[in-house]
């Protein structure tokens, strides 16, 4: 674990403070270039709408799994879990061909008279938000699920004999029973939503709003270690204090337990 | 190679590639010293372009000199200066850019080409430099679709950049070769091509802004390829040997050539490689007379040897054939020498102006 992750990490660490010139410099570049902090800013906004979107939907999913009729259940995790399987690319690729100007959706309401001149689909910050959370989705679902699972529903028959109406019911008893899986589930979207590349690149609009992954693609070609190291560095930061905020706000360890100890 | 070359998407993959390819074939030969070379690794990126470079430059090599040619993954520059630093040598022959070639930049990561082996006297003007030798020359031209302007044709990078007279997406390679954008923009602009130094950005990005909201920013020459044949956008600034394959197959799409930005696919030697002998020898080998034009008879590559003798049946494909036009040359010593130097305020300040 050391040698994998320690090693490399720290000669990043090191070498964005070293190369070129030791100091603070490639930090000092990246706050002074606007396209870099927009970047920033634009892949912390995104991942930080997409956890919320995931969260959104994939609680109601994994809450219609969870009172599914078994063999319900099992196509529906299996329809969640099936794209999981399928590469990246090739999903992305596919709602490339979905939203483009020429592609299915615009094609089918041109045909068919709804509209007259294309919708501007692809290489929006929609297109992006959604190939994110098509992508990201299986990863909130299933450690919500997993939490539900373990929530016995005499809970809410006994608060429904107690005199609660079942929306009183859910809202008091049932969600704040569930929400250490909407918090995994969250810290893995937004966390994993950070290191995006293929999606923003490919349906993104590729100019206002880049991923620092694809701004600092250009300056690694360039061979700009120190540069990129720093940039590396900076969403490193970021991530862990996202996580430490949370371990300490959401009691994480406790959450993760119970997700996947699976908790009865 | 060029073609295949990417900004991001593509170098990302290439790079696993290099990682994975480092413990297989390549290994074997860095370690066999130069005297006795047995096996050279020399950077193949595939696809039809690559079959037919084994078959045209590989196999021939082989059969003269006994000298087993293995392909090897493309690496960006970055990971050229990576491997020497490392001194682990995974390939031998490199495909450095024309800003790592020159003699500023080369000295730390490449080896100075050989000029007794190799004869320079016979290669196109702007295609070699003093840590690089072009293998074959490709372009950036203009593609357009045949079908969208009512029978209009338009010419010259003035009228990509008239979206009133020929409306409709432009797609430009923004994520993968950013000075050739900016040529464009400035010969669209009115700039005489040996007028582009020193190279007036902001002059280029004006240009640029007016039709900016019609830009496509690729990364990779197939996915320009790809917004060109599914009609995504009406012209682009494309590789000229994906314009004319998609034309070949049957899309309504032609290329013009005046303006185009000619390169060279240049080939280096890693420092201090231990075959280096032997890699300057395929390097005379696929750049001499005989042997250069045949790739032509297999991929739309022109031949950098000017003596050579390409395919006559896609003569009129090949960017060396339009030289008589307005034409940039991007390998060209005083342009890679100006870009190399100024490449960090030409990329910051692009990308500043397209997030902006």
């Amino acid at each position: 674990m050391v040698f994998f992750f320690a090693w490399p990490l720290g000669q990043m660490i090191f070498r964005s403070f070293m190369d070129p010139t030791p100091g603070l410099d490639n930090y000092v570049r990246f706050a002074q270039t606007p396209s870099g902090v927009r970047s920033l800013f634009e892949t912390l906004g995104m991942s930080a709408l997409v956890t919320i979107i995931c969260a959104v939907v994939g609680y109601v999913y994994a809450y219609a799994v969870r009172f599914a009729s078994p063999r319900i259940a099992a196509v529906l995790l299996f329809a969640v879990l099936f794209p999981a399987g399928v590469n990246l690319l090739v999903r992305t690729f596919a709602l490339q061909v979905v939203l483009r100007d020429t592609g299915i959706i615009n094609q089918l309401l041109l045909r068919i008279h709804l509209i007259s001149e294309h919708l501007t689909l692809i290489r929006t910050e929609t297109a992006v938000a959604l190939g994110m959370t098509c992508m990201l989705l299986p990863y909130m679902v299933l450690p919500v699920y997993s939490v539900m699972r373990g929530i016995n529903p005499e809970y809410i028959q006994a608060a429904a004999g107690l005199g609660a109406r079942p929306i009183v019911a859910f809202a008091r008893v049932f969600l704040p029973m569930s929400l250490p899986g909407l918090y995994a589930g969250g810290l893995i979207v937004f966390v994993a939503g950070l290191g995006f590349y293929v999606v923003p690149q490919l349906l993104g609009d590729n100019a206002g709003g880049r991923f620092l992954s694809q701004y600092t693609a250009d300056y690694m070609a360039q061979a700009e270690w120190g540069y990129g190291s720093a940039i590396g560095t900076i969403l490193l930061l970021v991530t862990l204090t996202t996580l430490a905020t949370a371990a300490r706000v959401l009691k994480v360890g406790e959450i993760l337990r119970q997700s996947f100890g699976g908790a009865r | 190679m060029s073609r295949a070359r990417g900004g991001g998407l593509v170098s990302l993959l290439v790079a696993m590639v290099a990682v994975a390819g480092c413990g297989g074939g390549g290994g074997s030969s860095a370690s066999t010293p130069s005297s006795s070379t047995k096996e050279l690794v020399v950077v193949n990126t595939g696809g039809d372009w690559g079959a037919c470079q084994r078959k045209s430059f590989f196999d021939p090599f082989t059969a003269k000199t006994g000298i087993k040619v293995i392909d090897g993954p493309f690496l960006t520059d970055g990971q050229i200066k990576a491997m020497v630093q490392s001194k682990q040598y995974n390939v031998d022959v490199v495909y450095p850019s024309a800003n790592l070639a020159l003699p500023s930049a080369g000295k730390n990561s490449l080896e100075p080409i050989d000029y007794k082996v190799v004869n320079k006297a016979e290669l196109a003007a702007g295609t070699y430099t003093t840590y690089g030798t072009s293998i074959d020359i490709y372009a950036w031209a203009m593609g357009y679709r045949t079908d969208k302007f009512g029978g209009q044709t338009p010419k010259t990078w003035a009228d990509f950049f008239d979206t009133k007279k020929f409306p409709g997406k432009r797609a430009m390679p923004g994520d993968n070769d950013v000075p050739a954008v900016l040529y464009a923009a400035l010969l669209a602009d009115g700039v005489a091509p040996d007028k582009l130094i020193p190279l007036d950005v902001n002059r280029a990005l004006k240009k640029l802004g007016t039709i900016k909201s019609s830009i496509v920013w690729y990364a990779t020459g197939s996915q320009g390829q790809d917004l060109l044949k599914s009609g995504e956008v009406a012209m682009g600034q494309e590789y000229a040997n994906r314009v004319t394959s998609l034309r070949d197959a049957g899309s309504p799409v032609d290329i013009s050539w005046d303006g185009q930005v000619v390169a060279g696919d240049l080939m280096g030697v890693p420092k201090g490689d231990p075959n280096v002998t032997a890699a300057m020898q395929f390097i005379a080998f696929v750049t001499s007379k005989d042997v250069n034009g045949t790739f032509s008879f297999c991929a739309a590559g022109a031949p950098s040897n000017v003596k050579s003798t390409p395919n006559p049946k896609i003569a009129n494909d090949l960017p060396t054939t339009h030289l008589n036009q307005t034409h940039v040359v991007e390998t060209s010593e005083a342009l890679a020498e100006y870009v190399a130097a100024h490449l960090d305020t030409i990329t910051t300040s692009f990308n500043n102006w397209r997030s902006s």
